[in-house]
């Protein structure tokens, strides 16, 4: 009687204390035969889930993309929708892998909160809209205006920092998600909504009566690096998705697409292909996955420049510019280090 | 011989192992063990998971800057203030809305109940439908409802509806002449308060002697003390005229859609349970107290105000508080429509210092400390109206 009480205060306890003992993220991952990803699910190009159940866009195909690092295929993700004020809390709890999902990296985020970020995958920066019968045209005129900002995330911050530091006021008015958020831009309760010039212009087009209605500045007043973000604590599994970055703006630029990897992994002669692929080296072995992982990464999701392409920028019906995402050789900052 | 009887002395030992043997006393104390544990697991567990990511824990972020702005505010706050002073803001602003709220569903919700018992069948009819409209929707969905139709059905800035001079109405607010502030008004409080003591001790004095004073001296009793010291300060009385400056009217007084939308959301929502308590609570007095009434010659009117009324508040007082406490709770839905209460403060804070458990922590301690004083007051007053029993 008593030992089975003694028991079954043990197990309770055993139940709430998870174990200490930190495995690397990625044997965990390939234990569980599954990857958690937590993203957005309303805005196409970015993350979407559609009325079939499919998910798509560029954060969920950074995703997509691990899986297929991890697993050889595309499809062992499971998507979580996560809010903007829980993304952190999820991802610290364990509920998800990897936070895909727009995230601007800052240092107090990487050191204080105890995340690393992977890439950066997009190069942005922090814009406003403006209604154009106001008649500003940049930030030094916005003095006294009413802001909407997406509660919870870092926009919130760098304008008041903006605003401070200059010597203006604003009124913020905050909305729970982008919808939201928009919506009441569009209905005037704003004179300005500020996001990632992107974001403001996928809104734009969307949703605005008249489009030439509304402007976006051309400046922006924070630069972004928008980045997925993993816990701290997992070496491996970081420097597996910061390499398959890398890799992919690394096929980018070696000409490797998704189109032509098969071929490539058959009759490329050029040595950096052969290694990028896998065909010569154990670089993928020593790593813990398959040696030609990124092969499969590029036939899931592309090279970096078709991974943008096709989600936001030429092939998309969002049609964002490359702009500082282009390859530094064609007058970008998008680089990586080299794949020896 | 035990170490219980050697402390205690052999009679009380014998009693405490007396005690022990009983079956219900030892479940007790299993029952009190396993709590122990289980909240003991989870602080080891909340400790090793921050630990884990090097996080660091604890309530001193309340100290830092925060770099963030909120709509509105009672007290002067800016970015660059404390973490607390914004929780402090929070705090007023969810109180603000809980008063407001609480006043006018009591309010309306008597109306209703009244309407209810009235004759008129339309009258009863119309008012029935209202509470079952009202009470069968969710609050959430309501106080979104009524923050976009603010929005969406009031006039833009610039074509302001504009009643009489100095009063605009937008979709970013309603824009009144506000008096500007003046230290004269802090004593004016004061010494209404000093006034309002005054009347009901002289009031309580002349009850023991068995007069009454004249509702004229008790008004003036409370009122010429603040007059007083608003002349003594040369008559500070400047009104500031609400005008468009740049983007937005500057000046005066505002009332913010979100706030609208949550004080009319919780009021209608409210007020229909409310008139459901008062209802039954009116309904709960025996007709003969009626009846004796209206042999003694009173008017329907006077039967509601003496007899009636007085009885009514001792069934629903009870139940009004827990109707009190869920509209101080559920304002917490605000966060959906961006009003800057509590729960948003929080968020915000969370997402700036991953400080998930101590916010989450603070917000129930707040939530609880304020339903606590409410309850507390309202205990006073369901104790105030209780029959005495002689």
């Amino acid at each position: 009687m008593r030992m089975r009480l003694l028991t079954t205060m043990a197990a309770v306890v055993g139940l709430t204390a998870t174990g200490a003992a930190a495995a690397d993220l990625l044997d965990e991952i390939k234990d569980r035969g599954e990857l958690t990803c937590g993203t957005l699910d309303y805005l196409a190009g970015v993350g979407y889930l559609d009325d079939n159940g499919n998910w798509s866009g560029f954060d969920v195909d950074f995703c997509k993309a691990a899986s297929a690092a991890i697993f050889g295929t595309p499809d062992k993700v499971k998507f979580v929708a996560v809010t903007g004020a829980q993304k952190f809390p999820v991802l610290a709890s364990g509920e998800i892998d990897i936070l895909s999902r727009s995230v601007t990296a800052t240092i107090s985020r990487d050191t204080t909160l105890g995340f690393d970020y992977i890439g950066p995958n997009m190069l942005s920066g922090q814009g406003l809209m403006v209604h154009k019968e106001t008649g500003a045209t940049d930030y030094d005129q916005m003095d006294g205006a009413t802001i909407c900002v997406l509660a919870g995330t870092v926009t919130e911050r760098y304008l008041a920092d903006y605003f401070a530091a200059h010597n203006m006021s604003f009124t913020p008015v905050a909305a729970e998600n982008g919808d939201q958020l928009f919506a009441m831009y569009f209905d005037n309760r704003c004179d300005a909504v500020t996001m990632e010039p992107p974001y403001l212009a996928i809104r734009r087009n969307k949703m605005a009566e008249n489009p030439e209605d509304h402007v976006i500045f051309e400046d922006v007043i924070a630069k972004s690096f928008e980045a997925p973000f993993i816990r701290e604590g997992s070496p491996r599994f970081y420097k597996l998705l910061q390499w398959m970055h890398y890799g992919m703006v690394t096929a980018e630029e070696l000409g490797v697409t998704k189109e032509n990897v098969d071929d490539m992994v058959a009759n490329s002669t050029d040595p950096r292909v052969q290694r990028l692929l896998g065909v010569d080296g154990n670089i993928g072995a020593d790593m813990g996955v398959a040696n030609d992982w990124m092969v499969n990464v590029i036939k899931a999701v592309g090279n970096y420049g078709e991974f943008y392409d096709n989600n936001l920028g030429a092939n998309s019906p969002l049609q964002v510019p490359r702009g500082l995402n282009a390859l530094v050789r064609d007058g970008g900052a998008m680089t990586a280090p080299g794949w020896q | 011989m035990k170490a219980g009887a050697l402390l205690l002395g052999a009679s009380n030992g014998m009693r405490l192992t007396a005690l022990l043997r009983q079956r219900d006393v030892q479940a007790q104390l299993a029952f009190v063990a396993l709590v122990v544990l289980v909240v003991w697991g989870m602080v080891q567990n909340a400790a090793s998971v921050e630990g884990r990511d090097a996080v660091q824990s604890g309530f001193g972020f309340l100290w830092d800057r925060a770099s963030f702005q909120l709509g509105e505010s009672l007290i002067p706050y800016g970015a660059g203030d404390t973490y607390g002073r914004a929780f402090l803001v929070g705090i007023l602003n969810t109180v603000k809305v809980a008063i407001c709220g609480i006043v006018l569903s009591t309010v309306l919700g008597l109306m209703i109940a009244l309407g209810q018992l009235s004759p008129s069948v339309l009258t009863a009819r119309l008012c029935r439908l209202y509470i079952e409209i009202f009470r069968n929707m969710p609050l959430l969905l309501q106080l979104i409802f009524w923050h976009t139709f603010l929005i969406r059905g009031l006039p833009v800035v610039r074509q302001a509806l504009s009643p009489v001079d100095g009063v605009y109405l937008t979709n970013r607010g309603l824009f009144i002449p506000g008096i500007v502030g003046h230290v004269a008004y802090g004593w004016m409080a004061l010494a209404l308060a000093l006034g309002v003591a005054a009347a009901v001790i002289v009031s309580r004095i002349a009850r023991q002697r068995d007069t009454q004073i004249s509702a004229g001296w008790r008004a003036a009793l409370v009122l010429v003390p603040p007059l007083a010291v608003f002349l003594a300060f040369g008559a500070p009385l400047s009104v500031d005229l609400p005008h468009l400056a740049g983007f937005n009217f500057k000046g005066g007084w505002t009332l913010s859609p979100e706030f609208a939308a949550m004080v009319i959301g919780l009021t209608l929502y409210t007020a229909a349970f409310n008139a459901e308590i008062i209802r039954a609570g009116i309904q709960g007095i025996p007709k003969g107290q009626t009846e004796a009434a209206l042999a003694l010659g009173l008017h329907r009117r006077q039967i509601m105000r003496l007899v009636i009324i007085p009885q009514t508040l001792r069934i629903i007082t009870p139940p009004m508080t827990n109707s009190y406490l869920n509209i101080t709770k559920e304002s917490s839905l605000a966060v959906a429509i961006g009003y800057p209460e509590v729960v948003r403060v929080a968020n915000i804070t969370l997402a700036e210092t991953n400080r998930s458990i101590e916010c989450i922590a603070l917000i129930m301690i707040i939530y609880l400390t304020l339903s606590l004083i409410i309850s507390a007051l309202l205990n006073l007053a369901n104790a105030r109206v209780q029959l005495e029993q002689r």
